[in-house]
């Protein structure tokens, strides 16, 4: 049977949790598959800004393919938090504001790393998980976030300039 | 029953910046800080710009970063729902030789074709305590999927594995020789343990690393993961896993000769033989730590976990390791085997895997123990345990359930 064919099918009958499964290449811990959809619509082409002044700002439940900027470039509010290499390395800055608090999860497509900064410190993150495989969102990284207050995304050590990104709201806790 | 030894223990305050386990010196910090900066970082496709130091990835590969698989020095997490693969799983591969290498790397660079995909189900086995409850474990079977390169050999025999902790490893190659045998001559003849010995650049030496003690030093077992699941080739490794059937692999452009310099491979080993072991302040108190510490001993355990090991570290004066291993490869029974393709058991020994940094383990969340992470409790760990800890697991199975459990947490306080 065509997979595609499958995981549609799942879809259309509301079993989800069931459909997310279906696709080896696409498995993940938790039912990805609001991300997994999303990386197949049409995406928000995006140049990242370059420090929290020219960040441009995001919305959660749309994809974006970003930009990135020459690392040495990049002026980060705070270091990033994973000690990595520079060089060839890129990176930006986005503002993300979300309307409710709780937890989100931020869908990346490639190996960069990835920074919350709320009133100039780094957001713990809740858990992450990794599908490397996946044609589509690679790494899932959750966060609680609070409401109504600017956020900071920070990007570094991205090993090309071009790299999609997601924001969705967990619908539950996982 | 004496506290443990605290060499090499310190409490991490940030998950991501481990500290070393002693003082270092300026170059000694520095190298251990370069080492950080290297394990975390992804390499690259040869000739990217700016980026020559780490350029060479693959083209073959499984992670691109060491932090891919072993994140924040830490054993690879599992993950709960059935059939998914873990992160910082690597199946390996050994028996006859085939298109694939020593590992079956499941990603490959744009224009080169992955060598396939390994699928997993679980089969459910169920028992039953003295006292009366029953427990669960769960087998991994493994399927071969999407094979790029023809069909392996029927006598192929996989070796899933999962990522273990790096933590502690400078302390436990320190660990002397006459210490192994020691410990080896010390332990009944029904559990005796080996030392697995290696030949190694033309001497004959203890294996200390890797699940089954392949392999002698950090370096060795450096230089063998870069080559293997990165497709990096460094100074003890001039290959990398491209079989001669893979003439497109072979002919990939290079990142450097080797891609990994003397300088970054230094780095990587001293960070990995400094990073401290993850000490966490123990919930339990004295009475009930003794207590659990005593039921590990009384039902076996120790003989082969080992609560002291002495250690001869270069540039320090002899100390005491609570490692919790013999680093002796013991044959823990057909239930944990390698097994090839068509489901014949194959090797049945293991190395004593260090219970240290337990706690550490526990709290990172998913729990994934034993070689190919098919344990997601201390528990069931244990109740996998056969061959010669058969009488191990027997007499923790007999223990009445609240022995059981402060057993259990007592490891889990490590």
């Amino acid at each position: 049977m065509n997979t595609r064919i499958t995981l549609a099918a799942l879809l259309l009958s509301g079993t989800a949790a069931t459909a997310w499964a279906a696709d080896p290449a696409c498995s993940f811990k938790w039912d990805a598959s609001a991300e997994v959809e999303l990386y197949r619509s049409a995406a928000t082409s995006l140049p990242v800004g370059s420090d929290a002044a020219t960040a441009p700002p995001i919305q959660s439940g749309r994809l974006y393919a970003l930009e990135l900027k020459p690392q040495g470039e990049v002026r980060y509010s705070v270091a990033p938090t994973k000690k990595m290499l520079a060089d060839g390395a890129y990176g930006g800055v986005l503002r993300l504001k979300v309307p409710a608090a709780g937890q989100y999860r931020i869908a990346i497509d490639s190996g960069y790393w990835l920074d919350v900064i709320h009133v100039g410190k780094p957001v713990d993150t809740v858990d992450f998980n990794g599908s490397p495989t996946c044609d589509g969102p690679r790494k899932i990284v959750v966060f609680d976030l609070p409401a109504d207050t600017e956020l900071l995304l920070q990007l570094s050590a991205a090993s090309g300039a071009q790299a999609k990104l997601t924001v969705t709201r967990v619908a539950k806790a996982n | 029953m004496a506290p443990p030894a605290a060499t090499g223990r310190v409490e991490f305050t940030d998950r991501r910046s481990p500290p070393a386990w002693r003082n270092l010196d300026e170059p000694g910090q520095e190298a251990f800080d370069l080492g950080l900066l290297v394990f975390n970082s992804p390499w690259v496709i040869a000739g990217t710009h700016n980026a020559s130091r780490r350029d060479g990835l693959g083209p073959l590969f499984i992670q691109a970063s060491c932090d891919g698989c072993h994140n924040n020095g830490a054993r690879g997490r599992g993950e709960p729902p059935d059939g998914l693969l873990p992160n910082s799983f690597v199946m390996q591969l050994d028996g006859p030789a085939s298109p694939y290498g020593a590992v079956l790397n499941t990603r490959a660079l744009p224009g080169y074709t992955p060598e396939g995909r390994v699928e997993m189900r679980w089969i459910a086995r169920t028992g039953r305590y003295a006292s009366g409850e029953t427990w669960t474990i769960r087998e991994p079977r493994y399927a071969l999927t999407a094979m790029g390169y023809g069909d392996p050999h029927a006598d192929t025999i996989l070796r899933p594995r999962i990522a273990p902790a790096i933590f502690g490893t400078g302390l436990l190659q320190a660990v002397p020789v006459a210490a192994l045998q020691g410990a080896r001559a010390a332990q009944p003849r029904k559990q005796r343990g080996e030392i697995a010995w290696q030949d190694h650049d033309g001497q004959r030496l203890p294996g200390r690393f890797g699940w089954r003690a392949e392999s002698v030093s950090v370096e060795d077992q450096t230089a063998r993961a870069l080559a293997r699941e990165m497709g990096l080739s460094s100074r003890p490794r001039a290959q990398d896993d491209c079989t001669e059937q893979q003439w497109q692999c072979r002919d990939a452009p290079q990142g450097g000769q080797p891609e990994v310099s003397d300088e970054f491979l230094h780095a990587l080993v001293v960070l990995q033989q400094e990073m401290a072991v993850p000490l966490r302040p123990t919930a339990l108190a004295p009475d009930a730590w003794r207590a659990g510490a005593a039921l590990f001993a009384k039902a076996g355990c120790a003989t082969c976990h080992s609560p002291a090991l002495p250690v001869h570290p270069e540039g320090s004066r002899p100390l005491q390791i609570s490692a919790y291993t013999d680093l002796l490869v013991h044959d823990l029974g057909e239930g944990l085997a390698d097994r090839r393709i068509d489901g014949r058991a194959a090797a049945t020994q293991w190395r004593t895997a260090p219970l240290w940094g337990m706690a550490h383990a526990i709290a990172n969340g998913d729990l994934a123990l034993l070689h190919d992470g098919r344990a997601r409790s201390l528990e069931e760990a244990v109740l996998w345990h056969g061959g010669q800890a058969r009488d191990a697991r027997r007499r923790f199975e007999k223990l009445p359930a609240t022995q059981r459990a402060l057993l259990l947490d007592w490891v889990g306080s490590l």
